[in-house]
């Protein structure tokens, strides 16, 4: 964790937040702080996300009704409020991630084949 | 937009959350408490940052526009006093007399009555389908058999009205009593508020000298003593007090200054077979069977219940809901006259959305800046609708001060001519019509106005919206739609109540057939043991005229069987030499029995032949005088005189007819004069109920005072009852359709005022938008005149088209009032062509000054207005 590492992670994009969030809570129920350490975690720690910038999203996914929330106790015995994934927001996911997928292909096209690793 | 549905402090509680763990797994990874702390943080980001951005997705946002709106408003209103105080004072008319108007149809018509389950009581009455009439009293028959027969009610029960005569509480008094059937009280659902009501066995003659007293007169008679087990003495009989209503009990329900104060048990032979109508009934539908039900029901009973009373095939028993019955005479002039506040509520409305438009071009300026600042068509739109609302609850507030006024007017005025009078006040629900309709009216006007000036098309030309000096011809055309609009409404209301006032004064005019000024009237009631014998009766009769006669003032005075204006007796008469009619109401008549000094107290004109005679007693012979609508109907062409008649209440006894004198509307005002027959009293049946008549010389009301102390020198026992002057009961015949004449007027008046406010003001607009154009005009030459005509010209077809609109739909409309009107048509062309001309007058009257102000424009100012 230190601020060295930190310059170097990626800005996410605008809307891909909702994604993440989504496609962590696959796995099962989680709290804000699970979600903003898994997503870290799984993209090898290089993806920035401000664990603030979360709860924004987390409410209006909530609003949308694509998870839910209940507060409950995590591992180590601290409450927390947990996030699990509707039907709704599984059909989401599967919509998300093909849009998804056929934009970060198109836009690989667009930059063509990788030049050398620098 | 929505409440929120999580709390600020669970946010909160969140966050707190999140930190704890983030620094936990820091912790766990090496770092010190302090450092671990720190990094969480660092991570988290802006925590107040979140806070306010979870605050703004919430409730809060709308809250806080909300308040900023109507702060925005306020000041808006506050900056243009002007137009508030305009547009506050028109709105607070409408509602006010809305308002006003509600409080008494919610009294009159919504109000349950103060009975339990109120809804489900009926009141029975009787149809005749050959004679007309649906409001007869019932046939013992009928009652018992539905009783019998029908499963759809809880109960029925009947009772019968009446009066006595009560002593032994300083001047005798006449008192109204109502005698009642076993489960009257019970359907009622009413209990006692001290005692009991009836036992069964106390509705057996012998047994039946028990009573039930209101809480009014227990006070007057008992005061703070107890009544339970008092006596009081009705018509001479002793009579245990048992029970006392509580207080705002009434049953049946009857004109203010009458109430029922006695109630008395129903103790003698219900008999079946009697053929009279002469039962009251009311009936309590079971839970769950509607009156649709309940009709179908005694429709199918009905031919079982005419095999049984042959007689009676032409009669049917209908059932009327007892809060409809209570109000049955006003409900239609309630709902018309709460129709036509409505209109001037819309009239009130379509004025204020005229002055919002006409100050919506410098409003489209605000509009435009504020949409190039970002604001959104909705944000706008809510905007304008808070402050609509806020002119709407301002007016509203003042219309409830208004309408205070107004309900304290109406029940000063209308004393005799609305039911429930004093129930109409300010209430609950009055005050949730007077909120509910004040929001509606601030949505309608603070929305119209909002169609063109939050027109998106401003985003893309801002710059043109500043500069332009027009408003667009959307509102232009809006302000003319709306013109139009008021000025068919007002026409229609001035229709109607133009209308109401020429049968009005038609029915006020109409010839009553006797002079009623000078005329003072009273009752008497001999019911009581002393006058169980005609010839007592008689006696007392004729001492009291004598003595009434000599009373300084008076000028003569006579009996009669009933007044003029309040209804006669009907009788059936066979004319001698004649077949007899086989069956039915041919020959039936109004019956007077009089003294001979009638026609002369009355000034009844005498036509043919004599008046009947002090000399016409009791051992002469039989004579009658009859009327010209009797002449007309049995004797057309004949000499009346000479002719004999029999029965109508002297049996076989023949009866000559020796006059014939002018008709009199005994019936009522609208009601035409009958063939009517006048007997000499002392040759007839001598009622113990008879109304005295005496033309007075001075005031009538100043001798009411000596004549009931001459009449109590007779009989200290004697009361007199219901003393008015002829005038007042002329005044009281005319009192319903004076209320709702006068009530109507006044509206369509208004009306009329708001729209010529209305049309004044577009037409001040229109001008003050054309200044440019008529300067231009003026320079080059144009005389006034034509300026005139150019401005009128505009302002003509808007009132044309008004008019045309307001004429097809009074065409439409006052068929309504057609069953309130009395000898005009509701199409009645004269009322339309003067209520026409009066709003073309009145319409270019309002747009003149304005034009005329517009041949005074400067054209040197109008060139240089931009």
């Amino acid at each position: 964790m230190s601020t060295q590492k930190e310059k170097d992670r990626l800005e996410l994009l605008q809307g891909t937040l909702d994604l993440l969030i989504l496609r962590t809570l696959i796995f099962g129920p989680q709290h804000g702080q699970g979600i903003a350490r898994a997503i870290q975690q799984t993209s090898e720690d290089e993806l920035l996300v401000e664990h603030g910038a979360l709860y924004p999203a987390l409410q209006r996914l909530e609003e949308r009704g694509w998870i839910a929330a209940d507060w409950g106790t995590s591992a180590n015995n601290r409450k927390a409020r947990f996030y699990t994934l509707t039907r709704v927001g599984r059909k989401q996911l599967v919509k998300e991630t093909t849009k998804w997928r056929r934009l970060a292909a198109a836009i690989g096209r667009v930059l063509g084949p990788e030049a050398g690793k620098g | 937009m929505f409440w929120r549905k999580r709390k600020q402090s669970d946010f909160v509680a969140e966050v707190e959350a999140h930190l704890e763990l983030e620094t936990e797994q820091l912790k766990a990874q090496g770092l010190s408490e302090e450092e671990a702390r720190r990094a969480a943080r660092r991570a988290f980001g802006n925590v107040t940052q979140a806070q306010e951005r979870f605050y703004e997705s919430r409730r809060w946002l709308w809250w806080d526009h909300l308040v900023q709106d109507l702060r925005f408003g306020l000041r808006m209103l506050r900056k243009n006093p002007g137009f508030t105080a305009i547009a506050v004072l028109t709105l607070a008319l409408g509602i006010g007399a809305n308002t006003a108007v509600f409080s008494v149809a919610y009294a009159v018509l919504l109000k349950p009555l103060p009975y339990n389950d109120p809804a489900r009581l009926l009141r029975i009455y009787s149809a005749n389908a050959r004679s007309g009439g649906d409001r007869w009293m019932n046939s013992p028959g009928d009652i018992a058999f539905v009783r019998r027969m029908s499963s759809d009610f809880k109960g029925i029960t009947y009772f019968q009205e009446g009066d006595a005569t009560l002593t032994g509480i300083g001047n005798p008094e006449m008192i109204r009593t109502v005698t009642v059937a076993e489960d009257f009280f019970s359907a009622l659902g009413v209990p006692p508020a001290e005692g009991r009501t009836f036992l069964p066995k106390e509705h057996t003659q012998g047994r039946d000298q028990v009573l039930v007293l209101s809480d009014a007169l227990r006070r007057r008679v008992f005061g703070s003593r107890a009544a339970i087990g008092q006596t009081i003495t009705l018509d001479g009989r002793v009579y245990v007090v048992v029970g006392v209503m509580p207080a705002g009990f009434h049953f049946p329900w009857t004109e203010p200054p009458v109430k029922t104060d006695i109630w008395l048990p129903w103790s003698f032979p219900f008999d079946p077979a009697s053929g009279n109508r002469d039962v009251a009934a009311i009936a309590r539908l079971k839970p769950g069977v509607t009156l649709r039900q309940a009709e179908a029901q005694l429709a199918a009973l009905r031919f079982s219940l005419v095999r049984a009373f042959p007689n009676d095939a032409d009669w049917k028993l209908r059932l009327v809901p007892l809060q409809e019955d209570v109000a049955s005479d006003v409900r239609l002039p309630i709902l018309i006259i709460f129709g036509a506040v409505s209109f001037v509520l819309l009239i009130a409305c379509a004025n204020v959305a005229n002055l919002i438009l006409a100050r919506g071009v410098v409003r489209q300026r605000e509009m435009a800046v504020r949409t190039a600042l970002g604001a959104g068509r909705v944000r706008l739109i809510r905007q304008l609708l808070t402050e609509g609302a806020l002119l709407s609850l301002t007016g509203g507030g003042v219309g409830l001060a208004i309408a205070v006024c107004g309900i304290r007017a109406l029940r000063s005025t209308a004393t005799t001519a609305i039911p429930r009078l004093a129930e109409v006040q300010l209430n609950g629900p009055v005050l949730l019509f007077t909120l509910a309709s004040s929001l509606f009216v601030g949505l309608l006007f603070g929305l119209v106005p909002a169609l063109p000036t939050s027109n998106p098309a401003l985003r893309d030309g801002p710059r043109n919206a500043l500069v332009a000096t027009g408003g667009g011809t959307r509102g232009r055309s809006l302000n003319r739609f709306l013109l139009i609009t008021q000025m068919a409404l007002s026409l229609v209301l001035l229709i109607g109540a133009g209308l109401m006032v020429r049968s009005f004064l038609l029915l006020t005019s109409v010839n009553l057939g006797f002079q009623p000024d000078s005329v003072l009237t009273f009752g008497t009631d001999l019911s009581g043991a002393n006058y169980s014998s005609p010839d007592r009766r008689a006696s007392f009769y004729q001492q009291t005229l004598d003595r009434i006669r000599a009373v300084p003032g008076v000028e003569s005075a006579a009996l009669a069987s009933s007044l003029a204006l309040t209804g006669g007796i009907g009788v059936a008469v066979r004319i001698e030499g004649r077949p007899t009619p086989q069956r039915g109401d041919e020959t039936n008549v109004t019956y007077q029995a009089i003294t001979p000094d009638y026609f002369r107290v009355m000034r009844i004109p005498l036509v043919r032949g004599r008046f009947i005679s002090p000399s016409d007693g009791k051992d002469t012979s039989a004579v009658l005088v009859v009327n010209q609508a009797f002449v007309r109907k049995f004797f057309p062409g004949m000499d009346p005189l000479g002719q004999r008649l029999y029965g109508g209440m002297g049996g076989d006894k023949r009866r000559e007819v020796v006059g014939v004198v002018g008709d009199v509307r005994e019936e009522g005002l609208a009601i035409g004069p009958s063939p009517e027959i006048y007997v000499p009293l002392f040759q007839a049946w001598v009622s113990p109920g008879m109304a005295y008549v005496v033309r007075t010389r001075a005031e009538p009301l100043s001798l009411a005072p000596t004549i009931r102390r001459e009449i109590l020198d007779v009989d200290k026992n004697q009361p007199i009852a219901q003393i008015q002057t002829m005038e007042q009961i002329l005044y009281g015949a005319s009192a319903p359709p004076r209320f709702r004449t006068e009530l109507l007027s006044l509206f369509s008046l208004l009306a009329l005022v708001l729209t010529a406010v209305g049309l004044y003001g577009v037409t001040a607009y229109l001008v003050s938008q054309r200044t440019h154009e008529i300067g231009v005009r003026i320079a080059l030459g144009a005389p006034p005149v034509r300026i005139l005509i150019l401005v009128l010209r505009e302002s003509a077809v808007l009132i044309g088209a008004g008019i045309l609109l307001g004429l097809v739909g009074a065409m439409g409309l006052t068929r309504i009032v057609s069953t309130l009107l009395f000898e005009i048509k509701p199409t009645d062309p004269a009322t339309f062509l003067f209520v026409s001309s009066l709003m073309l007058g009145v319409g270019f009257l309002a747009c003149y000054i304005p034009a005329r102000r517009a041949t005074k424009v400067d054209p040197m100012v109008a060139l240089r207005y931009e």
